[in-house]
């Protein structure tokens, strides 16, 4: 069973924040509580669009700052897979 | 330490006019300005070329000292060459600065701040971007302290960062919320780089290093103005 999307996230924000899984999980802000400078946004999207094998559309997206708000770019651009 | 108000929203007609008014402004003071120390600056810059000719230059700077850098743009293209793509972001100070980069005939790397998501995807451009950037270190503040971003930018694309002070002894001070001069007819306009700045192996130091280049460049391009002397101060190595 492939793993779930949302692990998949934080295991990318885990690893380019520097930081546990639960940190992640935790988060209200990624750049205020975790630091996430827009250097490490683009590191976390570089490392989604890889994971993902897809361009991730920005356009619709206004914030890049708690884990619902990364996989809400997520979810809209992979509708079709099964969470 | 200066710290910047929030960003506003400004009309983008409102920006570039300020943009072209600065573009005109500073073509008419262009002539009368008498420029020292371009040769170090120019050997500098062909010295972080060759030191490492697969890497990047990012030549950055103070925000202060964009106005007076277009100024040196517009009289000398040995460092500011059409290879080098200038960071603006969408505040007015960076749209209008992007106004005259324009008509300067440079190519521009956007920076929007006032969207999150993208500044992110401008940053992967920036990232992904091969040529040789001119940036603002302290863009958004606090002015004259070189930025955490800036240092990861610097690792993160392996590039060679080139200090560069452009300093003018006759301005105008320009807005409130960065401290930006306009160099007023018949000054002189000191250019000074420091040392290139790489980042090592294992990431030591690298921000106060950048700090301390732009440091260098500055008393440099002091030095240049009091001492009126740039042919001896252009190569000095008191970066």
């Amino acid at each position: 069973m492939p793993p779930d999307r949302s692990d998949v996230v934080v295991r990318v924000l885990s690893v380019e924040l520097e930081v546990s899984a639960d940190e992640v999980r935790a988060a209200r802000s990624l750049r205020n509580d975790l630091g996430m400078d827009s250097i490490a946004a683009a590191n976390v999207l570089f490392h989604l669009e890889e994971e993902f094998g897809v361009e991730l559309d920005l356009e619709a997206a206004d914030r890049l700052d708690s884990l619902p708000e990364i996989l809400q770019v997520v979810d809209r651009f992979l509708p079709s897979v099964e969470a | 330490m200066a710290t910047p108000a929030p960003d506003r929203v400004v009309p983008g007609w409102m920006a570039g006019a300020i943009g072209r008014a600065l573009y005109r402004r500073l073509a008419a003071v262009a002539p009368t300005v008498r420029v020292l120390g371009a040769e170090g600056a120019r050997a500098r810059f062909a010295a972080a070329r060759d030191m490492a000719p697969n890497r990047r230059v990012f030549l950055y700077y103070w925000i202060e000292d964009a106005v007076p850098l277009m100024l040196y743009a517009l009289r000398d293209d040995g460092i500011v060459d059409g290879r080098l793509r200038f960071v603006c972001d969408d505040t007015l100070g960076g749209r209008v600065v992007a106004e005259a980069v324009a008509r300067l005939g440079h190519e521009q790397q956007p920076l929007r701040l006032t969207n999150q998501a993208l500044r992110v995807r401008d940053v992967q451009s920036l990232i992904l971007e091969g040529s040789a950037i001119g940036i603002a270190a302290d863009g958004r503040g606090p002015y004259r302290f070189v930025s955490a971003e800036m240092a990861r930018l610097v690792r993160r694309c392996e590039a060679v960062a080139l200090p560069l002070a452009v300093q003018a002894d006759r301005s105008f001070r320009l807005w409130a919320r960065a401290t930006v001069f306009l160099p007023r007819a018949n000054a002189r306009l000191a250019v000074a780089a420091g040392e290139p700045v790489a980042a090592s192996p294992d990431g030591r130091d690298l921000r106060s290093r950048l700090q301390e280049g732009l440091a260098g460049a500055g008393a440099l391009a002091r030095e240049q103005l009091a001492s009126g002397n740039p042919e001896r101060l252009a190569t000095a190595s008191g970066s």
